[in-house]
């Protein structure tokens, strides 16, 4: 069977209502590469028959479609499954074998990780959130609890609290006195660990299935009969005073951060770090972390990801044996947090540290984040962010690095996760000369995107590479738990997950444009510089001029 | 597990797990060498090397080879240890043969163009200097420094200011030449590849290298054993300290005891003594750990933690009376069973996704273990008795042996006075 030739008048019927997926050969009679390619799908289509449908559809003769279909060079290959894109190759694979690979490679992934249902939810009766997720290759299962209460959702002047409560978590209830919690996991040949971000807390155990129930339990005992003493929480302050020490007092580009982010942030609590302010940490007592958990620690505050070789039902009769005997709790709200003031001005803080080592430039824009965004634009800030920040082929690396030679490294990162703000973030650490010239170097670089927009191959590049990203973290069961986790926590939807690379697929040069001329505004950002301290120089520095001489 | 054993028509034995489950395969493989080959005054070439590997092969210049490499979904790094150069290939099933062509590139013909390598210098130059101001790093750089003087492994894999403008583009060739080659190459696959598809992939990616590697030899090394303090002073607010002494390998009899043993000391998280006593019960350290770490020419049980500088001293002696209880024998069975029962318990959860499964692997071929040791290993463990780690404790944990190395201004106020190394100043 040759593959069929198509046009706009069928391609509903044999593309969009297909069954079967469906590999669209978008080609021209003039294209040498397309005629190249041309038995080559033929014999694909033989080889794929019963299993994929494969067509041809001549874009000179259907423009629209191409456009409707981002379709600026020839051939390419789009792979429709259930009426949407699922894959695209632009560029010939001349051979049968190659074709082939590239066509089960990315069906299989359409499959399994990309556009595949994965999860499934249900609601306890307590209001208690659970998602499934199916892994079968060992008899593990990753068991997460998120409580939809950060280190935002805490009191002015109690900064750290959400953290500080994290710690003492570990102590003691009634059934797991005296750190047995812990205990208990490990001997059970578990791990655990937990951690705060400015919107959520999670506590997450990895462990044999056979203890899931084990897990549930322990959790569920330690969501409301938690209790611990004035010594434990005065031993337990410490420990955070010497996290907050190891971590940002003995860490210059760290302090920066922290700094910056209060610059960003000047009236939201987004602006307090997640650790507390050290004079604050040291005033944080029993009762503000028992205000704080009695508050918002509740099955109907909560949020159960179980991940690994488990069914849906499984879960569903354990969780309700455990977490569904606890009563809501009523005096937890749905959280209400104020939109910040932002002042719109550029922003910018200086930090010399003899610890620096090398001098470094930072750059923080306060954007949407997926949360936030209208539909569509979060997915372009991560295509655009891509494409100017990758770390070894983006726009910043490439001007910076290695045409001007101004930096030694150069990358830039959207995050998106968080509930009220999303933040662009970029990085350049100096090579010679001053942070003035590669400050410039970074305004151009972003001038240029804003004014011109991006090309076809970077956006083919950025998206391939953020699919890739979606792929690799579906190995691993803590990062594809935490994937759930996250967008349910702020209200985004499973369907929203799964269907991420589909939405990605679909960013289009001009929503690229759109977001880098909307976003990269300075009067939303804040600019950050560290330096080590004059007279030390950079080590980096004397490294350059000693191998060039 | 299912491993299986392939062997190309070129000879190159590769260990093979099918998994199909996620559209993607992992290759990690790994030759001898490390950062032990770089040549005298010359520390930090296989590190160089290590980063120049993906910048840029055959045709294709650094950017060029990124941007292929990007196109590709293919995930590759290399790193330098120090006894082996070690190269992870991840990539989605859909392009595999086109990555693996890359890859071959990569390791057959590697391109040290001088712009790149100056970049690359340059980049590896920021990392030492970050280093040398992170307490931390210079603690445990101060370590090896001490405790193997006069062993290649007292050098920073990743070299210092003094060694790095020294390396020539000719060092970086000499090297890869000398290292890359086939008799001590290393490989294990993981995904989504059949038997056959991983025999031609074997051939065609490493078939071409040179059949043997010319090396220079290596003595043993055991870190001093008459105990030692040195601090580098530095202007911190807390004060990082490392420690450790001499240990037992991998193929010793003792190896299994002392690893459960280092679990209830250090090695264990929450449940571990170190860090109940320093963490816990007195607040000292956010985070203190052990481990063994056994290399092909030396092993030593070490470990760190970070405290104020006013309670370097204290907490240095809740470590040493923690060696000296369980030295003495202070362990029950109870304690035991619990630290067996999560090293047993907690082995499956190293094997729960591609990447996992490959780099486990890995270790286990780089230490020269058999394929069926993982299905072992348990039962091995198992069979560690209460009387084997006394007696292990007993010879290993003696605290006059102790390598602690401080960088910070610590007050070592009831630390014991032995013998100081001389102060060095990192400011």
């Amino acid at each position: 069977m040759k593959a069929r030739e198509i046009s706009a008048d069928t391609f509903e019927q044999e593309v969009i209502l297909s069954a079967e997926p469906v590999l669209v050969d978008f080609y021209t009679t003039w294209c040498a590469p397309c005629r190249a390619m041309a038995p080559a799908l033929d014999e694909a289509a033989e080889a794929l028959t019963g299993r994929i449908k494969v067509v041809k559809l001549d874009i000179e003769r259907n423009p629209d479609l191409a456009k409707i279909h981002a379709v600026n060079r020839v051939p390419t290959l789009l792979l429709f499954n259930d009426g949407k894109a699922a894959a695209r190759h632009v560029g010939a694979l001349p051979r049968r074998e190659i074709l082939l690979n590239w066509v089960e490679g990315v069906n299989r992934s359409a499959e399994t990780v990309g556009s595949g249902r994965r999860a499934t939810e249900f609601k306890l009766s307590n209001g208690m959130e659970v998602v499934v997720i199916c892994d079968h290759r060992a008899p593990v299962v990753t068991h997460m609890v998120w409580y939809r209460a950060g280190a935002a959702d805490g009191r002015a002047g109690a900064s750290g609290i959400a953290h500080f409560l994290e710690h003492l978590m570990f102590k003691s209830t009634d059934k797991h006195p005296d750190g047995a919690f812990a205990k208990t996991v490990m001997q059970l040949g578990g791990q655990l660990n937990a951690f705060t971000s400015q919107d959520v807390t999670a506590y997450h155990e990895r462990i044999s299935k056979d203890h899931l129930k084990t897990m549930m339990e322990m959790e569920a005992d330690r969501m409301v009969n938690l209790r611990f003493t004035d010594a434990e929480v005065a031993t337990e302050r410490l420990v955070v005073l010497e996290e907050r020490r190891l971590h940002y007092e003995g860490n210059p580009r760290a302090r920066l951060t922290e700094k910056m982010n209060a610059t960003l942030y000047p009236s939201h609590p987004y602006g307090t770090p997640v650790i507390g302010w050290e004079h604050e940490i040291e005033t944080l007592s029993r009762d503000d972390a028992l205000d704080f958990y009695k508050r918002h620690y509740a099955p109907n505050n909560a949020l159960l990801v179980v991940l690994g070789d488990v069914s849906p039902d499984e879960v569903r009769r354990l969780a309700e044996e455990t977490y569904g005997r606890l009563p809501a709790n009523p005096q937890v709200h749905v959280r209400a947090r104020f939109s910040e003031q932002t002042p719109a001005t550029p922003r910018r803080v200086t930090l010399e540290d003899s610890r620096a080592g090398s001098a470094s430039f930072q750059r923080y824009y306060s954007v949407p984040s997926y949360a936030t965004a209208k539909p569509g634009e979060a997915e372009a800030l991560d295509v655009l962010l891509r494409i100017v920040g990758d770390g070894t082929t983006g726009r910043l690396v490439r001007s910076l690095v290695v045409e001007d030679k101004v930096a030694a490294a150069a990358s830039g990162n959207y995050s998106g996760i968080l509930l009220d703000s999303g933040t662009i973030s970029l990085h350049a650490v100096a090579s010679h000369g001053s942070l003035d010239r590669v400050e410039a170097a970074v305004d151009r670089v972003l001038d240029e995107v804003r004014t011109n927009g991006v090309s076809e191959i970077e956006i083919e590049r950025a998206k391939t590479s953020l699919r890739a990203d979606y792929a690799f973290s579906g190995d691993e069961q803590e990062k594809l738990a935490a994937r759930y986790g996250w967008a349910r926590s702020v209200g985004r939807t499973i369907d929203q997950v799964e269907t991420w690379p589909e939405a990605i697929a679909r960013v289009t040069a001009r929503d690229i444009k759109a977001v880098a001329s909307a976003h990269f505004d300075e009067r939303h950002s804040v600019t950050g510089w560290l330096l080590p301290e004059c007279g030390t120089g950079s080590t980096a520095q004397s490294s350059a001029q000693g191998q060039t001489s | 597990m299912n491993i299986e054993t392939v062997t190309s028509a070129s000879g190159i034995v590769a260990w093979l797990v099918e998994e199909r489950t996620v559209p993607l395969i992992a290759l990690r493989f790994a030759f001898d060498g490390g950062s032990a080959q770089d040549p005298e005054g010359k520390a930090g070439v296989s590190s160089l090397v290590s980063q120049m590997l993906s910048q840029g092969a055959g045709e294709l210049n650094a950017l060029a080879f990124q941007e292929r490499a990007r196109d590709l979904t293919l995930r590759l790094g290399f790193h330098a240890g120090m006894d082996a150069l070690i190269g992870s290939f991840t990539v989605l099933s859909e392009s595999r043969d086109d990555a693996a062509h890359l890859l071959k590139l990569a390791i057959t013909q590697p391109r040290f163009d001088l712009d790149t390598v100056a970049r690359e210098r340059e980049r590896l130059a920021i990392s030492i200097a970050r280093a040398e101001k992170d307490p931390g790093a210079v603690a445990r750089a101060r370590w090896n420094a001490l405790a193997f003087a006069g062993h290649v492994y007292a050098r920073p894999i990743i070299g210092t200011e003094e060694t790095l403008p020294k390396i020539s583009t000719s060092d970086l060739d000499d090297y890869r030449r000398r290292v890359l080659a086939k008799d001590t190459l290393r490989v294990v696959a993981v995904g989504d590849i059949t038997p056959d598809q991983l025999r031609k992939l074997l051939d065609d990616v490493f078939g071409s290298l040179p059949a043997a590697a010319d090396f220079v030899p290596i003595g043993r090394a055991h870190p001093i054993s008459t105990g030692s303090e040195a601090v580098v002073e530095m202007d911190v607010p807390e004060a990082a300290v490392a420690f450790g002494l001499d240990a037992v390998s991998q193929h010793d009899p003792d190896y299994l005891p002392a690893f459960v043993l280092n679990h209830v000391l250090g090695g264990g998280g929450f449940s571990s003594r170190l860090m109940q006593e320093v963490r816990v019960k007195r607040g000292l350290s956010y985070s203190i750990s052990t481990a063994i770490a056994p290399s092909r020419h030396a092993s030593v049980l070490r470990g760190g933690f970070g405290t104020r500088n006013d309670t370097v001293g204290v907490a240095l002696d809740v470590v040493r009376t923690e060696f000296m209880r369980l030295a003495k024998g202070e362990i029950g069975q109870p304690e035991l069973d619990a630290a067996k029962s999560y090293l047993i318990g907690s082995y499956p959860l190293g094997f729960d996704a591609n990447t996992k499964i490959a780099a486990q692997l890995l270790g286990l071929r780089l230490a020269d273990y058999p394929s069926d040791f993982v299905d072992r290993r348990n039962a091995e463990l198992g069979a560690v008795t209460l009387e084997h780690v006394k007696d292990v404790a007993r010879r290993l944990l003696d605290p006059d042996t102790l390598v602690v190395t401080v960088a910070g201004n610590p007050e070592l106020r009831s630390a014991r006075q032995p013998a100081r190394a001389p102060d060095v100043s990192a400011a």
